[in-house]
């Protein structure tokens, strides 16, 4: 299991120099685009990823992953010093996080924050580097029948927690997957909506649609608020890191909150907003004191943050093993793969050991890494809120179209990404979830394939599709996502029914 | 200014019209002699565009029957008409800029969309100007020197 000359390599590719300057220079990048509202992971890994063109692939993934823990770690500034959280993930810190900075302990808030951050980041680390190999020994038993049970598990767990619509969701998935289905039908060879131009061939590509949906369509919403001014009071800028002590009253919050982040992670299509919602309800329902939620509670900075960055070596588990994106941001990290002839799954972790290695052990770096420069940063990286909206919007729009332009030559590819960040202005506005939209696209070529060869197997039986233990495992898992609590709910008010 | 009930109804309208039309496309595809093991190429598109239009029919059924779908009952697309303004102009901007990149090339393109994204946010700092302008040239530069894309 252990390959002792892989790992051995893998420490020597990440103590190499350029990989260090890239691991620093990724957490800075991280924390400022973090820092900004509105930018978030997918935004800051989209427009670090045509940098990485030209570098050896371990510097490259490592910058990458230091953008990518440190961007979410970086919300949490602004949400907490100016109530305006730097993305999606950080919403749950705002409330307590601010309520605890106008108070006067922003300093034990900020402290909180960065270290739930690293702690969760730690975790699932940790659990990434012990569970990754077993994964991929079990994936390579997968064939077409356990690759749809995974992308269908990933679709309606995301229906079902985006956005107050159910059925705008769902069409949303459907207008994401029916996308996929552009270009030349890998499967027949036959024409879909080709539009008589060879640029349809291969389809819509993913880069140019996910810089749109997330970069571009940002750059509209955000000129909608671009010019309101942010002012906090600066003087109280300070981290106060909570001692040994303090951390052993927050374990059990720590603890919890690592576990749902990673898992959330790992469920395809989830992502950081969903795990800081989820950890920050629950250790709500659990305290003693729920009322203090809101009124700035500490654990309610302490459980979201730690959750958030927990889902980071969660989402990279099914995206290393199986090539199947935990979120949208790992869907970008695909990108860096495929750009160095990369294919995750079993057979990279078993050709390419030193790569995995240098995955697990980059992402404890980069924790280890973002605790000291958090620490000494915060001042300037709360500074950086400060800095206008309408000057920031049209860099970031100029750098994805350059970004875009360079990564694919082509101004076919500018087009798909404007046109794809119009389409996500207008459903954004509309009330509809982006997140479905993209893990629909995300898993959509995927989901045909699956389903189309499961049907070529089964020769047309659906039912064949449940007679496989891994598939018929991940359904029952569905269900139980899906209506484990009602059931519960149910069975537990029929028994105090029944005693009473 | 206009309700999300009223503009999600017209979304509504434009993607069942959308998928009908693309439905239409989709029933022309031909499958392959080579693909006939498999389901023909057409299936899976009409089948998600069945599906799309199922669930549009029945959130616009919400919103012609209970006002709302998933309580924006309230809610507008817009604040006001100075929202409005600069969330279209921007739009405007990025779709001019893409359309001078293809007649003038990148660097007349990013010269234009840079500021005139800031003048549709209602920048009217001349300070802010240049330092969009810098950002603007350095970007180029990174990206033509650096990293040594040939911007067409």
């Amino acid at each position: 299991m252990f390959d002792a000359a892989a790992f051995d390599l893998a420490t020597q590719l990440l103590f190499q120099p350029i990989t260090l300057v890239m691991l620093v220079v990724g957490v800075i990048i991280g924390i400022v685009i973090g820092v900004l509202p509105g930018l978030g992971p997918p935004v800051a890994l989209s427009l670090a990823l045509p940098f990485t063109f030209d570098m050896p692939f371990v510097p490259s993934i490592v910058l990458l992953l230091s953008i990518y823990s440190a961007s979410i770690y970086g919300g949490s500034i602004s949400a907490i010093v100016a109530k305006i959280p730097g993305t999606g993930a950080a919403v749950a810190t705002a409330q307590d996080g601010n309520a605890m900075f106008r108070a006067g302990r922003g300093g034990e808030a900020l402290g909180l924050s960065l270290t739930g951050s690293v702690i969760g980041g730690l975790f699932s680390a940790f659990v990434l580097a012990v569970f990754a190999p077993l994964l991929a020994k079990l994936a390579a038993q997968f064939g077409p029948r356990e690759y749809l049970a995974v992308c269908v598990f990933g679709l309606a767990v995301v229906v079902r927690v985006a956005g107050a619509s159910l059925w705008k969701g769902l069409a949303m998935a459907g207008l994401g997957l029916w996308l996929t289905t552009w270009g030349i039908d890998p499967l027949s060879g036959g024409e879909r909506y080709t539009f008589g131009t060879y640029q349809f061939y291969s389809g819509i590509k993913l880069i140019p649609f996910l810089i749109g949906i997330f970069a571009v369509s940002e750059v509209f919403i955000g000129a909608e608020r671009a010019l309101t001014k942010i002012e906090f009071d600066a003087s109280s800028l300070k981290i106060t890191i909570p001692g040994v002590k303090r951390l052993k009253e927050l374990k059990g919050a720590i603890m919890r909150s690592s576990l749902v982040g990673t898992i959330i992670g790992i469920i395809p299509g989830e992502g950081a907003a969903v795990a800081a919602y989820y950890a920050y309800a629950e250790e709500k329902r659990r305290s003693d004191t729920p009322e203090e939620f809101g009124k700035g509670a500490p654990i309610g900075v302490l459980a979201p943050e730690t959750a958030n960055n927990a889902t980071v070596g969660g989402a990279l588990l099914p995206t290393m093993t199986l090539g199947v994106p935990g979120t949208p941001a790992a869907a970008i990290l695909l990108g860096a793969f495929a750009i160095n002839n990369l294919t995750p799954g079993p057979r990279l972790f078993e050709e390419r050991g030193e790569i995995m290695y240098a995955i697990y052990i980059g992402l404890f770096l980069i924790n280890i890494v973002m605790m000291v420069i958090g620490y000494f940063a915060i001042r300037f990286a709360a500074q950086i809120i400060r800095v206008p909206q309408n000057i920031v919007l049209p860099l970031v729009f100029l750098l994805s179209v350059a970004g875009i332009y360079s990564t694919f030559s082509s101004l076919f590819a500018v087009g798909i990404m404007i046109a794809a960040g119009v389409f996500g202005y207008i459903i954004r506005k509309l009330g509809f979830s982006v997140a479905p939209l993209v893990i629909g696209f995300v898993l959509g070529v995927i989901f045909e394939d699956g389903f189309r060869q499961s049907i070529t197997t089964s020769q047309g039986s659906i039912l064949e599709f449940f007679n496989t233990p891994i598939g018929l495992s991940i359904y029952g898992l569905l269900f139980l996502t899906l209506f484990g609590a009602p059931i519960w709910r149910r069975i537990t008010s029929m028994m105090r029914r029944g005693a009473s | 200014m206009i309700s999300q009930r009223r503009a999600n109804l017209v979304f509504a309208l434009i993607l069942l019209i959308l998928s009908g039309w693309m439905a239409v496309i989709a029933w022309g595809f031909e499958t392959p002699a080579l693909g006939d093991a498999t389901l023909p190429t057409k299936f899976f598109p009409l089948v998600l565009l069945g599906f799309i239009a199922f669930c549009t029919v029945i959130y616009a059924r919400e919103y012609i029957v209970y006002g709302h779908s998933g309580g924006d009952g309230d809610e507008v697309l817009y604040q006001n008409a100075k929202q409005a303004k600069t969330g279209l102009l921007t739009l405007a901007a990025v779709i001019v800029s893409y359309g001078l990149w293809q007649q003038f090339g990148f660097l007349i393109a990013g010269l234009f969309a840079t500021p005139a994204i800031a003048f549709a946010m209602g920048t009217r700092r001349p300070s802010h100007y240049i330092i969009i302008f810098i950002g603007a040239g350095l970007t180029y530069l990174v990206f033509t020197y650096g990293l040594g894309t040939q911007f067409s």
